[in-house]
């Protein structure tokens, strides 16, 4: 009878969740009524939403089940996530965003492949052709898992079959990001943004106290294996620590260029907003990190045998909360996972529709009729997702490795080059882009194991790197690049000395 | 229960001072910087002083 209750108040809870996801949606639904409303809600978004935005986005229910298992697994090694994780997401809302944003309007360019276009001058419409390709195939992956993601925890908190939790986390996915678009999926993030971080600020702290206090841990800790209060772990100082500790910090990389990330900068209201959203960012991505490591490390003393590691939060939560509770942990990382599926599909939807269609293909469609268009791709791409997801294929397994650092490193070194670099060329960026995706596949395929597990991320920024600046170096800049490069930053001004901007200058397009 | 010596001389609360140094790097490099960002850009008028003023680009319509 308990349990029945229990388990009757947890569907109360995910029932009240995925109605407010709904409302939100249709709420959105008549700001996506053209391209750009639809693709970047018409770049009119507050500081706040961008901000809770971008960090729910970039973490999925990898930062609620896969780092609370590093945190149970490895202890304080774990922190280097922390640290990476944090400097990222800090140099990103620094350096990139406010440049980032000012060409992008100057641009009126509302994807990742429109701004390199314009920036790089592109009118051969190689490197939106190429960025497409890459971003609807990993995309495609990285939903896939993250609906298989959605099918594991309904099982894990509500004893769902696997197909049943595919397909609630589908359509409720599906619906509010096809009919709201970019709108619904940035609000619907700060409603799960926030409730990650309610989860994350409230979980370390139960955990400590219910393991006795902080003393009290760490002693029980040092007595189970001590390695997991030092950090460099198991590995001490040895090459495998050094690449472990490197491989973690990577991570926080992908944050400096990702093209899901980056569409929110594109999406602020102005540059004012971001100022205004930058500090809130850093805040919650510092409570989003350390609350998982930090959780994970209390979970290792209550529930020393976990089997799984990655099972530690919804353990900690059905032990140390009441059954209401339970069900906001399921609501929370079912926040996780579609804040980052609903912004991968967008997109990817973006990449079809907009970087496809209207730019290489010039369709003559309305405005309307793109946005159309672009939620009936979105609904195109989240079924095939889907049928990945049902079928449980193993290629996702494969694809989900290199989904994550492969959209990093083919277009993070790119990104910033072009921000950062005058000279960066259009053979640069597609040598970058092909050669960074390549290595991180190849990397992880074949290498990995051969360097102590070196995380993908650094050899592909690496190679990208080279790339872009090498053939750089031998090929033409592109005509008005320069000038316009030096306008910019006058008109963004240094990020952390006291200098004024110029003044706003009047649009190159 | 045997302890490592080292480590029970050279801890704070429990925790070796080179984790404290990791923790504290982890959220103060990033947060350090981002507070000078946020200090050197937020609007005019909070921030008392020259600072760099943000220029928004108003309403697009």
């Amino acid at each position: 009878m308990a349990e029945t209750a229990g388990s009757d108040v947890i569907l109360g809870v995910l029932i009240a969740y995925l109605a407010i996801l709904l409302i939100i949606g249709f709420w959105s639904a008549r700001a996506s009524g053209d391209v750009k409303g639809y693709f970047v809600a018409g770049k009119r978004l507050p500081s706040w939403v961008i901000a809770f935005s971008s960090n729910a986005t970039g973490e999925s229910g990898w930062l609620l089940l896969g780092l609370t298992g590093m945190g149970y697994l490895v202890g304080v090694h774990a922190l280097w996530v922390t640290l990476g994780e944090v400097l990222g997401v800090a140099a990103a809302w620094i350096w990139v965003a406010r440049p980032f944003k000012e060409y992008t309007d100057r641009y009126d360019a509302i994807t990742v492949p429109d701004y390199l276009e314009s920036r790089l001058r592109d009118t051969t419409r190689v490197l939106r052709l190429i960025s497409a390709v890459i971003i609807v195939s990993m995309v495609m992956a990285y939903t896939a898992a993250q609906l298989t993601a959605s099918g594991k925890a309904f099982g894990s908190f509500l004893g769902t079959s696997y197909t049943a939790g595919v397909l609630i986390g589908a359509v409720i996915v599906l619906l509010y990001t096809s009919v709201g678009g970019f709108k619904a999926v940035a609000y619907s993030d700060l409603v799960q943004g926030v409730l990650m971080f309610g989860c994350l600020f409230t979980l370390p702290i139960v955990g400590i106290v219910a393991a006795g206090g902080w003393t009290k841990l760490t002693e029980t800790l040092a007595a189970a294996d001590p390695a997991l209060l030092r950090p460099m772990g198991s590995f001490g100082l040895t090459p495998a620590g050094v690449a472990s500790a490197a491989g973690f910090v990577g991570i926080g990389l992908a944050f400096l260029g990702s093209p899901q990330l980056l569409t929110r900068f594109m999406s602020a209201r102005d540059q004012k907003e971001i100022v205004g959203g930058s500090l809130l960012a850093v805040l919650c991505m510092i409570v989003f990190d350390l609350g998982a490591v930090m959780s994970g490390i209390a979970g290792r003393a209550l529930f020393p045998g976990l089997v799984d590691p990655e099972t530690i939060l919804p353990e900690m939560s059905a032990a140390l909360f009441p059954s209401l509770f339970t069900g906001v942990f399921l609501v929370v990382v079912l926040a996780a996972i579609m804040s980052t599926a609903d912004s991968l599909l967008i997109l990817a939807s973006s990449a079809i529709t907009r970087d496809v269609v209207q730019k290489m293909f010039h369709a003559r469609l309305s405005e309307r009729g793109l946005s159309i268009l672009g939620k009936l791709t979105t609904l195109a791409i989240g079924g095939g997702a889907l049928y990945f997801a049902l079928i449980e294929a193993r290629m996702i397994f494969w694809f989900v490795l290199f989904a994550w650092s492969g959209l990093a490193c083919a277009f993070t070194p790119v990104v910033l080059c072009t921000l950062f670099w005058k000279r960066t060329t259009l053979a640069g960026a597609l040598a970058g882009m092909v050669g960074g995706f390549a290595t991180a596949v190849v990397w992880i395929l074949v290498l990995k194991e051969r360097f102590y597990g070196l995380y993908e991320m650094l050899p592909g920024f690496f190679v990208s790197f080279v790339l872009v600046v090498g053939v750089s170096l031998i090929t033409r800049p592109p005509e008005g690049a320069a000038e316009e490069f030096d306008s910019v930053r006058r008109s963004v001004g240094p990020a952390l000395t006291r200098g004024r901007p110029g003044p706003a200058p009047r649009p190159s397009r | 229960m045997p302890t490592d010596p080292p480590l029970a001389a050279c801890t704070i609360a429990g925790l070796p001072i080179s984790a404290w140094l990791l923790l504290i790097a982890a959220v103060g490099i990033g947060l350090a910087l981002e507070i000078r960002f946020y200090l050197l850009h937020r609007p005019r008028g909070r921030s008392g002083d020259g600072g760099s003023r943000s220029v928004g680009r108003g309403d697009r319509g």
